[in-house]
């Protein structure tokens, strides 16, 4: 849900806060360039090849001993990171959140 | 798999080293003996190797250059036998010669240091091997 | 993702693929040792690597969505078999052997370090 949304970051003094307003269609994206919201889905499907890259590189080495030692290290290292950067980003996200659910209106 | 198709490699390095070895270790071991099941004096034996391609799949670049090794054939050396006079002796023929085997020893000791020599050059290759697949562990570490 | 990792990585892998591609071989040089004329082989660079690197046309992505310029890295092309003339050279072979051997370890450790410098950044990041 936090990905759902953009913060107006212009306000019109004259008229009335509206507030925060869920995320238009494309029309928005013009403006802000990329979403945040994409942003976070190409990482995870990124996130995903990866792991899966790294399974393909096990089962090489493991059952078709096609493979080789450093590429399955290399490719389970990749993701492992991968992962971590994942993780690093949502607690960041969910510490925004919280601050801006902590602020007084 | 680099790690199996090389210890395949340096395998069959070793055991047909150990396998000349064997040969030379028969050699000398005969070296009196005047009399063989099959007739006539002991028959020096000499090994050959033969190179054994690999089949799995490689890379085309590769594929000639990676090869196993194995024994190629043991043949007896026909030749060199040294006639000595000696009528007392069991194995004397009608002349009182006696045919001595033609093993010469001192050749039969460069080989035998030969073949050790290339024994330990491929288990040293292999101690490599087996370091490098252990230390390729340590990426993730 | 794979901006995280750069180009250092591409190049560490490639090269720890060529050192154990060429230890194949020098095994394979030691155990034909005694075998009646077998040439020896070795696998080496193409040409001098760093500057190959340099005269290589670094393209600019403009988007994201495509694909890396496969042109800026090293890759399996870069290597070449040459066969000698003459018989095994032990010697030879075992000094190639060692100098394998190291070089892989090192890039073993290279890319273990590079791999816990990210991962370093990532605890590290407040």
């Amino acid at each position: 849900m936090t990905d759902d949304f953009l913060i107006r970051s212009s306000v019109d003094p004259l008229k009335p806060l509206t507030g925060i307003e869920p995320k238009k269609a494309e029309g928005d994206k013009s403006t802000e360039g990329v979403s945040f919201g994409s942003v976070l889905k190409d990482a995870i499907t990124d996130i995903n090849k990866l792991q899966n890259d790294a399974d393909k590189a096990i089962a090489k080495v493991q059952l078709e001993d096609a493979g080789s030692i450093h590429d399955a290290m290399i490719a389970l290292e990749k993701a492992g990171i991968s992962f971590q950067v994942m993780m690093q980003v949502r607690n960041k996200i969910l510490d925004a959140y919280q601050e801006v659910m902590r602020m007084s209106v | 798999m680099e790690f199996f198709t090389t210890f395949k490699i340096t395998g069959s390095g070793l055991s047909a080293q150990r396998k000349k070895m064997d040969v030379i270790s028969s050699n000398i071991a005969n070296v009196t003996t005047t009399s063989t099941p099959e007739g006539g004096p002991y028959k020096r034996k000499m090994m050959s190797f033969a190179s054994d391609p690999l089949e799995k799949g490689f890379d085309l670049d590769l594929k000639d250059a990676v090869n196993a090794v194995k024994v190629g054939q043991v043949t007896d050396e026909k030749e060199g036998f040294k006639k000595v006079f000696d009528p007392a002796h069991p194995d004397a023929d009608k002349d009182g010669f006696v045919t001595l085997p033609n093993v010469n020893l001192m050749l039969e000791m460069t080989d035998l240091i030969t073949a050790s020599r290339a024994y330990e050059a491929n288990a040293t290759a292999f101690d490599a091997m087996k370091n490098m697949a252990l230390k390729a562990m340590d990426i993730g570490k | 993702m794979e901006s995280l990792f750069g180009k250092t990585f591409n190049m560490l892998g490639t090269l720890m693929d060529y050192r154990s591609e060429r230890n194949k071989i020098i095994t394979s040089n030691i155990a034909n040792l005694d075998t009646p004329d077998y040439k020896p082989s070795d696998y080496v660079f193409k040409d001098d690597l760093s500057k190959a690197m340099d005269a290589r046309i670094l393209l600019k992505r403009t988007n994201e969505k495509h694909f890396p310029n496969a042109m800026d890295e090293i890759s399996k092309k870069d290597f070449k078999m040459v066969t000698s003339e003459e018989k095994v050279d032990l010697d030879k072979e075992m000094t190639n052997l060692a100098e394998n051997h190291l070089m892989y370890n090192l890039t073993t450790e290279l890319l273990a370090r590079k791999f816990k410098g990210i991962r370093n950044v990532l605890t590290e990041a407040k």
